[in-house]
């Protein structure tokens, strides 16, 4: 059988797919909108600190001298250092404690810019004697703080998404638990019991599940008349069949010999289409609904007709079918196998959990190559095409109705004909 | 034996009532329930019932006649052949259930066992002294040679082999004759057992005054 993918797996996968890309696309956006506003903000206060320095500077800038000025050490880490270099060459007039004692830029600008040493440099230049302030923060500072920032959005983001995957999946699931419902509720529904589905939950479900009662009840009704028409055929049918074996038997008994003989023949006749329509009727009736029930292979064996032949019954293990129908497919496989010649007939169950087989192992005269192979394409036909007796279709239609099939194996020593019955809850 | 059968269906009733009489019963055969309820109260060795009557069930009346505590056995033979209907119709108090179409040879092989479990035999041979009585072949042997017996012999050796011991009336042997031949002398039923005792020893039959006759145990 084909497995075919549920809803819940496949909606499931695509919400984590989902969920997944959209918090990567979101980190990824997200991470290089911040990059850049982590910039801009270190810059800023790039911006902020050389306006103060030069506020301070600016005035006493003509004091400082070529001597270069070192600051003293401060008492907080020095993470924005600072220069003050004069003029072309630009060498240091002062520098703060922490930076290089070579300036940073060796051209003056007004603005940002990288220096080759390492740093992110904000230059101004001082409007005394050429002096320019150069304010910088390490460039390596400034990338782990980018890292930093992005190493955290990154993983909210993917919180985000794991948290939305979780809860988008419970939510499919909680979302297509009426419809498991009501695909649980339609595999146990039986239209004969009366009893209705239970009533959905969700507006898109109802008009299936409507259209699911409706076609049971339907069934129902369909079933309901064959069984009825099968109760009066069996009344109908059997009384007369009796009868007219009665009938038989007495007269044969009182007939010169040459009528006796046609009366007994005649006679096998109205009993073999006693066994046929007792088949048919079982067939009918068990339409829809069969009743398994755990039995004995002998129990069977007694209720099959005599017809001279010898049974030979061995039964392992468990039998559960619905007694009627197997009855009726067993009388009829044992008339054919009488009808070819066969004299014993042994009747094997093999039982497990799985199921049983039960074969029927004549001694008559077998089938020949090109009948077996006919034989066997009819049963194989959902139509049973090509089967022109009955046996072999009622035995078939009773296995079909335990879940089961027929197979058939002759040779010159006899037929063996088996039914598979998967074992059915009794 | 002296079997009522209750058949509505005249195909049927005709043939069962033909194949048993040419068995050597003696049989009553009814169509309708009413009919066989003058009947019941008769010495009958069985009553073979379909279910479905026109002016009744059946299977109600066997279920009557068992609280009436009728202890004769019974046969149901019906159309209805499913498992719930056997049931129905065992539990009823049928001993045995019969579905159409069965061969009529059946149905007198389960009277005999029906009735010979009613006289609580064990098998189909009974065994008295050095007389053995084969129920199902309808034969009498004596030191192992074949005793021939009159179908009417025949009939009175069986109505007392089947009380199993017990008394059997003078009344009751007369009805097994009067229905085998309409017309029989008054001292019919004296002079079978005078035949039985002189083909098969005079202790066989043994006389109860007052009660009627046994076999000997």
């Amino acid at each position: 059988m084909t497995v075919r993918p549920s809803i819940q797996a496949r909606l499931s996968k695509t919400v984590l797919l989902i969920s997944l890309a959209g918090s990567l696309l979101t980190a990824l956006m997200v991470g290089y909108v911040t990059r850049f506003a982590v910039r801009d903000l270190m810059d800023s206060t790039l911006q902020e600190s050389a306006e103060i320095l030069y506020g301070l500077v600016q005035p006493i800038a003509s004091r400082i001298d070529v001597d270069t000025l070192v600051m003293p050490q401060s008492p907080h880490e020095e993470r924005l250092i600072w220069q003050i270099a004069q003029g072309a060459g630009m060498p240091l007039v002062a520098r703060s404690l922490r930076a290089p004692p070579e300036p940073l830029l060796a051209a003056p600008i007004d603005g940002f810019t990288d220096s080759p040493l390492g740093w992110r440099v904000r230059s101004m230049p001082l409007g005394v004697n050429g002096k320019f302030l150069f304010v910088a923060q390490r460039t390596g500072e400034r990338e782990l703080h980018e890292w930093q920032a992005l190493v955290a959005i990154i993983g909210v983001s993917w919180l985000i998404g794991a948290l939305s995957a979780l809860w988008l999946g419970r939510r499919v699931r909680v979302e297509l638990q009426p419809l498991e419902r009501l695909s649980r509720a339609v595999q146990a529904y039986d239209p004969l019991d009366g009893k209705a589905l239970p009533p959905t939950t969700r507006a898109e479900l109802v008009p299936v599940q409507r259209s699911i009662e409706e076609l049971g009840r339907k069934t129902a009704r369909l079933i309901e008349q064959e069984r009825a028409f099968a109760g009066h055929a069996a009344h109908a049918l059997r009384t007369p069949l009796a009868g007219m074996d009665a009938q038989l038997a007495i007269s044969a008994r009182e007939a010169p010999p040459e009528i006796a003989q046609r009366l007994r023949l005649t006679r096998a006749g109205v009993q073999r289409l006693g066994r046929v329509v007792s088949a048919l009727l079982s067939m009918f009736r068990s339409t829809g609904r069969l009743d398994p029930q755990p039995l004995e292979l002998a129990t069977l064996v007694a209720q099959l007709p005599a017809l001279g032949v010898e049974y030979i019954v061995t039964q392992t293990g468990p039998l559960v079918a619905d007694a009627n129908l197997l009855v009726a497919a067993l009388s009829n496989l044992v008339d054919n196998a009488v009808r070819h010649g066969a004299a014993h007939i042994a009747m094997r169950s093999v039982g497990d959990a799985s199921g049983a087989e039960i074969s029927i192992i004549d001694d008559g005269s077998g089938i020949d190559a090109e009948t077996l192979q006919r034989l066997r394409e009819g049963l194989a036909d959902p139509e049973h095409g090509g089967l022109a007796g009955l046996g072999l279709v009622l035995a078939s239609l009773v296995a079909r109705a335990h879940g089961g099939r027929v197979w058939l194996d002759s040779s010159s020593a006899g037929t063996v004909v088996t039914l598979r019955l998967p074992l059915l809850p009794a | 034996m002296r079997l009522l059968l209750l058949e509505n269906d005249e195909l049927l009733g005709d043939g069962l009532a033909a194949f048993l009489r040419s068995e050597g019963h003696v049989v009553e055969w009814c169509k309708r329930l009413s009919d066989a309820r003058l009947l019941v109260d008769e010495p009958w060795d069985a009553l073979l019932v379909d279910w479905q009557l026109p002016d009744g069930s059946g299977m109600d009346w066997v279920r009557h006649l068992r609280r009436q505590s009728v202890q004769t056995p019974i046969l149901m033979i019906t159309a209805r052949d499913l498992l719930s209907d056997r049931i129905h119709g065992l539990d009823a108090g049928a001993d045995d259930y019969l579905v159409k179409p069965f061969a009529p040879e059946e149905l007198s092989a389960r009277v005999r066992a029906a009735t010979r479990r009613a006289a609580g035999l064990g098998s189909q041979l009974l065994t008295l002294g050095d007389v053995e009585i084969d129920l199902s072949r309808r034969t009498v042997h004596q030191h192992g040679i074949r005793v021939a017996l009159t179908a009417r012999e025949w009939s009175v050796l069986e109505a007392l082999a089947l009380r199993g011991g017990r008394a059997v009336s003078r009344a009751d042997l007369e009805a097994i004759i009067v229905g085998m031949d309409a017309e029989i002398s008054s001292n019919a039923v004296e002079v079978h057992l005078y035949n039985l005792r002189r083909k098969l020893g005079k202790d066989i039959v043994e006389t109860m005054r007052g009660l009627g006759y046994r076999l000997r145990t």
